[in-house]
């Protein structure tokens, strides 16, 4: 087995001290990603986990990252570069500190990622680099929220910034900032995520500082390499001693491009080769005419949350790991557009599915696997996409203009892994969480009328996939006008993948139901149940992408919008999974009695409790039935 | 190496060949696609939503395929996967000389064009 780079440098830290070292800079990540949840100015910081941090070296790559969006990794470690390049080195002064949301030049996946960084010098010293990024609510372009799916390229999205100083050597510079802000519809809010983000780089700066005084600049130089070349001689470990090598192919697809119901195959072929890996993305799709692309940044980054999150989940995550990989895309792709393609939705399709790619081709590698430890990593696809619900009007609750991107897509169902059930997570928001109705009701103007287990979307499997939610909202409150909105999902017509015979989860839909007399049912005291709406008989279901602005609306309090977020693919022939946990499914309305009979191959009956019993003595007899069926049914 | 298993497949190499986990009925043989030599059949999302219940919801699209393979010994599930209509079966894992030999290799590709490829560092 060859290998194509240099060894490994000597660490010259003590193993002591090094871990002194990588514990606080994690710690630092900890306290920086707790500054910006505290701060931010919209529920996406606060409640929901969409954003990142990175303590980065002299020359951008990551030491050490705030997990929350694994994919912010890709143009974390762009933004550096660029400034180098086009600014030149030389030009930094200890005090400044630069925002950052365009695509093109590596500042952002998407641009509603406004990312804030910052060199960081001792004693006029460059030792390294601090940054943040975060999801703002609204980052201007033609439509609230800023998804756009009837642009045509990137500068009809949003307002894009290219990496620039809003500090100077220290100097604060109102008159950058407030031409970025002049172009948010909500400036107030996406103000105070700046700021949240410079306050975070702040913690860094301090804490870099005391390090480097502790250490000095050549000890604090040195652990930084030492910490990449521990990451790195671990990586290459774990992949030549615990992957079999080969070549491993997995696909997936975004689809649906606004224009029409379009697939797009992102494909890839790992070849695991002594102690490293090749990710080739060849025959990938084109790139698409909408916001459904990811440049190269989404790419990058996609590949490196997949990493993180299957094959060293337990390394110090760094830019160490990834000196092994290789990456090959021929470019012009969906994953990999060219400027000015636009991609206000990367995060949602396209970079979001390249990490179901990955993660499906590394499922297969890490199943090979003799260690233990990596075959509990091989996984069912999770959710796999974030649909996309903007709500906008001219007023809300409180009187003020309103644009609301609903987050509760971090709660999809995670996909099954071997061995274990779905539960509720995000591949990509690795801490998001689901804001609580209350939370919502708070800070939108939206009545939530239900919030329900969605039974039957988890992929059926021997581990069955994580299980999917739907709620349904409408507008209200007494300032409150009616709302109109932008949508876009995808996992609509292509569902979530299982893995090895677990069963898809459920493809995603939203809708809306006109003419419900809510207000009247709230004057009388009650929220309109489920049925009482009768929305599986009266729903309008829409399109993978629709733009209602200045077209449709939702009347408040008469119409209601049904909402419904992604679930996990099933692990394992479902005939293969334990009976009674079928039946503990069921008693939680998580799958139906029809799914336990049919894909589970397990009659239930219920019971005066309105729970379900099992006759375990006929479940192989049924199964065996099923088996056969199968196998008449192939021909 | 003597072998390992990928889903419910195990890949022997001592004995050149793949076999089911369950019932260790032969697949096919070492280095091809058991895919390609099992039962298997197309599924509609129409019967996606007969098999489990109405609950579930897939949007009727004529280019995607759910394919079911499904070990012709004892009936074992072995992979259910999405498909872009017409596409050929996915291999799970080839070894490297057997991919070498058909004429693809990522290490040559990247030595010998490596500006060509992302690196991370």
């Amino acid at each position: 087995m060859s290998v194509t780079s240099a060894p490994t440098a000597h660490i010259q830290t003590d193993p002591v001290t090094l871990e002194v070292f990588s514990n606080r800079i994690q710690n630092l990540m900890k306290l920086m990603t707790s500054t910006l949840e505290n701060l931010a100015g919209t529920l996406v910081g606060r409640e929901s986990g969409d954003y990142s941090t990175a303590l980065l070296d002299r020359d951008g790559n990551t030491i050490a990252f705030g997990s929350m969006v694994g994919f912010h990794l890709g143009h974390m470690t762009s933004v550096v570069p660029w400034i180098y390049e086009n600014y030149g080195r030389d030009s930094l002064r200890p005090g400044d500190m630069f925002l950052s949301n365009d695509p093109y030049s590596g500042g952002a996946v998407h641009s509603n990622d406004v990312g804030v960084f910052a060199p960081i010098f001792v004693d006029d010293e460059l030792v390294g680099w601090t940054g943040c990024d975060m999801h703002c609510m609204d980052v201007g372009g033609a439509l609230p929220g800023s998804f756009v799916p009837n642009a045509i390229d990137v500068v009809a999205e949003a307002c894009r910034f290219s990496p620039v100083r809003i500090y100077g050597g220290g100097e604060y510079r109102p008159d950058v900032v407030r031409a970025f802000l002049v172009n948010t519809r909500l400036p107030e809010r996406v103000g105070q995520d700046i700021s949240a983000e410079v306050g975070a780089n702040h913690y860094a700066l301090k804490i870099v500082e005391e390090t480097v005084r502790e250490f000095g600049v050549e000890g604090y130089l040195q652990l930084v390499e030492d910490v990449k070349a521990f990451s790195e001689a671990r990586t290459r470990q774990r992949i030549e001693e615990e992957l079999v090598d080969g070549v491993y192919e997995y696909t997936d697809y975004e689809e649906h491009d606004f224009v029409s119901h379009t697939l797009y195959p992102i494909r890839v072929r790992l070849t695991v080769s002594g102690s490293e890996l090749f990710f080739d993305f060849s025959g990938t799709a084109a790139q698409a005419p909408s916001l459904i692309n990811c440049a190269r940044s989404g790419l990058k980054g996609a590949v490196m949350a997949a990493l993180l999150m299957q094959l060293v989940p337990d390394i110090p995550f760094n830019s160490g790991v990834m000196r092994p990989v290789r990456v090959f895309s021929e470019g012009g792709t969906i994953n990999d557009c060219t400027a000015p393609a636009p991609v206000s939705l990367a995060t949602a399709m396209a970079a979001w599915r390249t990490v179901d790619v990955v993660s499906g081709v590394l499922t297969r590698a890490v199943d090979a696997s003799p260690s233990q430890f990596l075959r509990e990593r091989a996984t069912a696809c999770w959710g796999g996409t974030w649909p996309v619900y903007v709500l906008s009007s001219t007023s809300d609750q409180y009187g003020q203009y309103s644009v609301f991107l609903n987050m509760d897509g971090s709660g999809e169902g995670s996909g099954a892994l071997r061995g274990v059930d779905g539960a509720r997570g995000s591949s990509v928001l690795l801490a998001g969480r689901v804001p609580s109705v209350e939370a919502h009701e708070l800070t939108e103007p939206n009545l939530y009328i239900a919030r329900r287990i969605w039974a039957d979307s988890a992929g059926a499997g021997r581990w069955r996939g994580g299980w999917s939610f739907q709620e349904i909202v409408t507008p209200w409150g007494e300032k409150a006008a009616d709302q109109s909105g932008t949508f876009c999902t995808s996992r609509n017509a292509v569902p979530t993948p299982g893995a090895f015979g677990g069963y898809p989860g459920s493809g995603v839909f939203y809708g809306v139901i006109e003419g419900a007399d809510i207000t009247g049912a709230v004057a009388d005291g009650r929220l309109p149940s489920w049925d009482d709406l009768d929305v599986d008989g009266t729903i309008e279901i829409l399109e993978a992408k629709e733009v209602w602005e200045g077209r449709r609306h939702l009347r408040k309090g008469h119409d209601a919008f049904v909402m419904t977020f992604a679930a996990g693919g099933g692990f394992g022939d479902p005939l293969e999974r334990d009976p009674d946990s079928v039946r503990a499914d069921a008693d939680e309305g998580i799958i139906s009695v029809e799914a336990a009979r049919q894909a589970y191959g397990v009659e239930l009956t219920p019971t005066a409790d309105g729970t379900f019993e099992v006759d375990l003595e006929r479940v192989e007899e049924h199964r065996a039935a099923v088996r056969a069926a199968r196998l008449r049914d192939a021909g | 190496m003597d072998g390992f298993t990928i889903g419910s497949v195990k890949y022997d190499h001592a004995a050149r060949e793949l076999t089911c986990e369950k019932c260790a009925g032969r697949l096919c043989a070492w280095g091809e696609n058991y895919k390609e030599s099992v039962a298997s059949r197309t599924v509609r999302a129409a019967e996606m939503r007969e098999r489990l219940s109405s609950s579930y919801y897939l949007k009727e699209h004529d280019e995607v395929e759910l394919r079911e393979f499904i070990c012709p010994h004892c009936g074992l599930l072995l992979d259910f996967e999405v498909y872009q209509a017409g596409e050929p079966a996915r291999l799970d894992y080839e070894p490297l000389e057997a991919a070498q030999a058909r004429g693809y290799d990522a290490r040559s590709l990247y030595q010998a064009a490596p500006e060509g490829w992302i690196t991370f560092s």
